[in-house]
């Protein structure tokens, strides 16, 4: 156990964006991050979180663990690729996929590399656990075909954005049908136009985008 | 005119008993108010009401708003008589509105220690009751206070048990004859369970009924040695009362610790149980046990709905309840004997029910170290939120929750005030789990339709004399569904997701239907049935 991030980011640097100090560390642990999939902890003796927040301390005194790959051509790789077609880094890019901003304090390495290897395989969730970024095709009782991205649904209505970022909303009851396209993300499988070497320093650059400071 | 004079003429300060036992035991008769936390003493949670119906819902719309004045979590279940609403906000705020203008007429507000325990709920409270002249609150910190109707003024307060050690309260009281009786949260912090009885007027406890038995007393074999002083067996949610009988029902909750039942060998009577009580005495009349030495958390406070119907020809008294671990069960209430019983949500953790009712366990369902994946999840098939019941069709209409979860086991260590809990959860959510309002015979739990919700629900249902049934959901929508074949007939939403239960009443002769959502109460009434509202000036 190295702390070098799974779902989440790696907790293996100095200062944590979440939890800069042990106060804050400990009230990550107690209470989880809201919105986040970081889920609270209350279960457990405080003993044991205390002794949670302790380990992760240590995590960050080492020097933050090197990530094999080179970011600067990772962030050329980056661009021909045209990843920015449907990403946003630093107020630049398309929406068709997440803001990769600061997905660097996010998500791991690991994470990274399975979402450039099999795109659908783990979806992002939200805080409720509901996949985000979600493939739907929708069929309307009168025939007509929508297809786009899950952008909220109830057991009433659904929301959907298309790929030319139209909203769409339909009451259910005008609906016939709704595919999910679970493990079926629409990013292509970046992982195999790259080399190993390329896929590297693509996660290399992905783990230096920690937000404008 | 000296008012003094007038002020202490003999007679002018009688109190008057507004709403008297008589009154709440006939609260069938008297559709127009709302006198208990379910309507009235059987549980149902149904309106006689009947002007909103299935040909005029879809013209329901907002009568009136009231917005909590601070954040929290809102569960409370209105009580409405003569004219008023009283609701309270969350941690312990009890509010009169003017029903007419939901306009804000007195607030009281328990003064709660700062560092006040609540160990493993949120800091909520589900309602007041009214007795005579007064309504009763239970306040986080375990303390039972009674409240003039009137002005809000505080007439007495009792400490119910110790807050330090986790416990609390956040049930709605039940009032009976002269008599309020109250139970207690707390199981995930190890306390000792109980059932207590107050006396109306002056707030003298009068019997308590410990839920987990000591020792020498009947049940004490089911625990180990002396496990049973942290026992859990709380009981946190409001009981059902059969004044013919004389009997109270009440549910209790899980064993403590949770998920760890090592240290607790045997059955654990009377957690995971329904008792019921004689109100004069707190003296147990008998006991069901829906899941024997529960390590699932699987509490069995929901409401328990009185019913008569007939079984194989014959008119018995029933007491029906939904539980928590995913079956449905149907006893007399009488004599507590097992009538039927039939899982009505997805469960994989028990063969079913043998000929007493008792799960046939299967075998690896247990917390373990690297978890034990189970349906349903510790929330359970259903939860603390209300059932329904309607006369008019015979079916119970419940709020289901599908939806799994991986049990942890750990070792648990008791320290008073702390988490009691020997282990976890991991529930699965989101697109892995959804909900749904299902129809069951009340006397099978035969499932007569179902109507499906995104996601697992936290709200209640109510049923009318419309032929109606109104439900919320997580994703913020109060509906209203066709009784007989769950079809929907009208939306709204809210704004944020709905933890509470409906309730019906009038305004000025006109129906009304009410539901607390997240930050606000919301009043809905038919358009086109205008308001007679009184204007009057006191400044002329």
């Amino acid at each position: 156990m190295q702390g070098l991030g799974g779902v989440g980011p790696s907790l293996a640097r100095p200062v944590l964006t979440q939890a800069p100090d042990l106060a804050s560390l400990l009230a990550v642990i107690d209470d989880g991050i809201r919105g986040t999939g970081m889920p609270s902890t209350w279960m457990l003796p405080k003993k044991d979180r205390r002794a949670i927040a302790g380990f992760v301390r240590t995590l960050g005194v080492a020097a933050e663990a090197p990530v094999a790959g080179d970011p600067a051509r990772g962030r050329e790789l980056f661009a021909k690729a045209a990843c920015a077609l449907c990403h946003t880094v630093d107020g630049q890019g398309g929406v068709k996929g997440p803001d990769l901003s600061e997905v660097g304090n996010r998500r791991g390495a690991a994470r990274m590399r399975r979402m450039l290897t099999e795109p659908g395989a783990e979806m992002s969730a939200n805080a409720d656990g509901y996949a985000e970024f979600l493939p739907v095709r929708l069929t309307t009782i009168d025939g007509r075909v929508v297809e786009g991205l899950r952008v909220n649904e109830d057991g009433f209505t659904i929301q959907l954005r298309d790929l030319e970022n139209r909203i769409h909303s339909f009451r259910k009851s005008e609906v016939n049908e709704v595919a999910k396209g679970f493990v079926q993300s629409i990013m292509p499988v970046f992982g195999s136009m790259f080399s190993a070497t390329e896929l590297d320093d693509v996660i290399a650059y992905l783990t230096t985008l920690r937000g404008k400071k | 005119m000296k008012w003094s004079i007038v002020l202490l003429l003999p007679g002018a300060i009688a109190v008057a008993a507004e709403v008297p036992f008589e009154r709440i035991r006939d609260a069938a008769n008297d559709p127009g108010s709302w006198l208990t936390y379910s309507g009235t003493y059987s549980g149902q949670r149904y309106s006689p009401l009947a002007q909103i119906n299935a040909a005029n819902v879809s013209g329901l719309r907002p009568v009136w708003m009231y917005q909590l004045q601070k954040a929290g979590v809102f569960e409370s279940s209105p009580i409405v008589a003569d004219g008023v609403m009283y609701i309270v906000e969350p941690p312990t705020t009890v509010t009169a509105l003017d029903l007419r203008s939901g306009r804000r007429l007195w607030s009281w507000t328990a003064k709660l220690p700062k560092d006040v325990k609540a160990i493993g709920f949120p800091q909520t409270n589900r309602g007041v009751a009214i007795l005579d002249d007064k309504v009763f609150v239970a306040t986080l910190d375990a303390h039972l206070v009674a409240l003039d109707a009137k002005t809000g003024v505080k007439r007495w307060d009792v400490t119910v048990a110790d807050n330090t050690t986790g416990h609390a309260m956040t049930l709605a009281p039940l009032a009976i004859d002269g008599r309020i009786i109250v139970g207690i949260s707390g199981a995930e912090a190890g306390v000792r369970g109980f059932v207590d009885a107050y006396a109306a007027d002056t707030g003298k406890q009068l019997w308590r009924f410990w839920t987990v038995p000591g020792p020498g007393e009947p049940g004490s074999e089911t625990w180990q040695g002396e496990s049973w002083v942290t026992g859990g067996g709380s009981t946190w949610l409001t009981g059902s009362y059969d004044p013919e009988l004389k009997l109270l029902y009440w549910g209790i909750g899980n064993p403590a610790p949770d998920w760890n039942g090592d240290l607790r060998q045997g059955d654990n009577l009377y957690t995971c149980s329904l008792v019921a009580l004689d109100p004069e005495t707190g003296k147990r009349r008998w006991h069901f046990q829906f899941t024997p030495h529960d390590t699932h958390d699987w509490d069995a406070n929901q409401i328990p709905i009185l019913v008569d119907a007939a079984i194989s020809g014959r008119m018995r008294k029933l007491v029906v309840s939904p539980n928590r671990n995913a079956f449905y069960y149907v006893l007399d209430r009488v004599t507590g004997e097992f009538l039927a019983g039939k899982a009505f949500a997805k469960q994989t953790w028990a063969k079913g029910l043998d000929v007493q009712g008792r799960p046939m366990v299967l075998p690896d369902t247990e917390p373990s170290e690297k978890g034990t994946l189970v349906w349903p999840s510790l929330q359970g098939a259903v939860n603390w939120y209300s059932p329904s019941y309607s006369p008019l069709t015979g079916w119970v209409y419940a709020a289901v929750r599908e939806m799994g979860a991986y049990y942890y086991k750990t070792d648990a260590d008791y320290v008073p005030g702390t988490p009691f809990l020997g282990g976890g959860e991991q529930a699965l959510k989101g697109d892995q789990a959804w909900g749904a309002v299902r129809a069951l015979e009340a006397t099978t739990g035969e499932i007569k339709w179902e109507f499906p919700l995104h996601s697992p629900p936290w709200a209640g249902t109510m049923t009318t004399a419309g032929g109606l049934v109104f439900g919320g959901c997580n994703e913020g929508n109060f509906f209203a569904l066709n009784q007989r074949s769950g079809k929907l007939l009208w939306e709204f939403q809210t704004g944020g997701p709905i933890r509470a239960n409906p309730i019906s009443f009038l305004i000025d002769g006109r129906q009304c239907v009410a539901i607390a959502g997240t930050h606000a109460l919301f009043v809905f009434g038919l358009e086109g049935v205008p308001l007679q509202r009184e204007f009057t000036s006191l400044r002329q």
